[in-house]
């Protein structure tokens, strides 16, 4: 059985498992050609949202190997839902994951990834004993550049050319960090 | 491509055959072979499963195939090691060289002799965009050959797999097709 994650809550925001109202604000956020840039989609339709958010309800939990764990990050401040981040298991065996995050550009700028991406990494070295997590991005992608090395992730790759995306060769960066290094930064 | 023999000054590169068992088996239960293989010291029935394999991977159609030829000395026909090259899945034209050599034979410049003839064939043959080679971060024979061929170190993964009982670090090189073209275009310039 899987056990589904209980929201996180952070000074100023909650992380918690998707529902199947939370279509609009979803629907908003995957519409903005700013926000899918750099990732494999274009700006999606309000049908195709649909269709992976009844995916992302389910996607609440980490039991195995392959899971993602996807959550809504809420301004506790007005109930928005301002945007996602989630935390794949990559291995078990190697005990490594790899954070993600989407945020509403009308949002940027003011720490909501950093502080929702943080208590994903906390989730993820605490709750299913990872050693490594990673970040990765584009490596035109300054805001998520910048987020990745704020958090305290060290650069570890920068892949040149190793997908074809959007009609270009596109190359990417890959920020990680240690469970030992999280502890470290934790006690400070 | 389906194999086929390739010859440089000082080898040739073809597809492993029954033959090569004594091959197999003599570099397969050198611990100094395995020390960074993701198997340990094998004994003859492993070897036989692990030629068995070697004899299929002899063609590279499409991506998710994988090509290890044999890396055999032109003047005694002896067989000092093995290369390979993968095809990956990712449909992005990417892919991957490997090698593993007999320590006797170590310090002399097959290795690196085998590698361009890999990537010659990755690159000019099969059309990849990009190859990249790996090894554990402490492999440091390893790593240099792959700057001296002049592949770019594009990662140094931190612990990123438990390895043999520890953490282990892994780093990766990588060449572009436009790269491998000026580099084969300098060493036909070269003398």
């Amino acid at each position: 059985m899987p056990t589904i994650s209980d929201p996180i809550d952070t000074d100023r925001l909650l992380l918690r498992p998707f529902s199947e109202t939370d279509l609009d604000a979803l629907a908003n956020l995957f519409a903005r050609p700013d926000v899918t840039r750099y990732l494999y989609e274009d700006p999606l339709t309000r049908d195709e949202v649909a269709k992976s958010l009844s995916e992302r309800v389910r996607q609440n939990h980490l039991t195995n190997q392959g899971d993602t764990l996807w959550l809504a990050v809420e301004l506790k401040a007005t109930g928005d839902m301002i945007g996602t981040v989630y935390l794949i298991w990559l291995s078990q065996e190697h005990a490594q994951g790899e954070v993600g995050y989407r945020l509403l550009p009308d949002h940027w700028g003011q720490g909501y990834a950093s502080e929702a991406v943080r208590a994903m990494l906390a989730h993820g070295f605490r709750e299913i004993d990872l050693h490594r997590i990673i970040g990765t991005c584009d490596d035109r992608n300054e805001p998520s550049r910048r987020l990745l090395e704020r958090l305290g992730m060290r650069q570890e790759a920068h892949f040149r050319e190793l997908e074809w995306v959007k009609g270009e060769w596109c190359s990417q960066l890959v920020f990680a960090m240690l469970r030992s290094e999280w502890l470290a930064q934790a006690d400070t | 491509m389906s194999a086929l023999a390739l010859h440089t000054d000082r080898l040739v590169l073809r597809p492993f055959a029954e033959s090569d068992l004594g091959y197999i088996e003599d570099v397969m239960r050198r611990p100094e072979v395995v020390r960074y293989l993701y198997w340990d010291t094998m004994g003859p029935d492993e070897s036989i499963a692990l030629l068995e394999r070697r004899m299929q991977a002899d063609s590279l159609m499409q991506p998710g195939d994988q090509l290890v030829l044999a890396v055999e000395l032109r003047e005694t026909s002896q067989v000092i090691g093995d290369i390979m090259l993968g095809w990956a899945i990712s449909g992005h034209q990417q892919g991957e060289v490997g090698y593993i050599f007999h320590p006797d034979f170590h310090g002399k410049g097959y290795a690196l002799e085998a590698v361009l003839v890999a990537l010659r064939l990755g690159f000019d043959t099969v059309g990849l965009h990009r190859v990249i080679g790996r090894c554990d971060a402490r492999n440091t024979a390893s790593a240099r050959l792959m700057e001296r061929i002049g592949m770019r170190r594009e990662a140094h993964l931190v612990e990123n797999e438990w390895f043999k009982g520890e953490w282990s670090s892994e780093l990766i090189y990588a060449l572009l097709d436009h790269e491998w073209a000026s580099l084969s275009a300098d060493a036909t310039r070269d003398p």
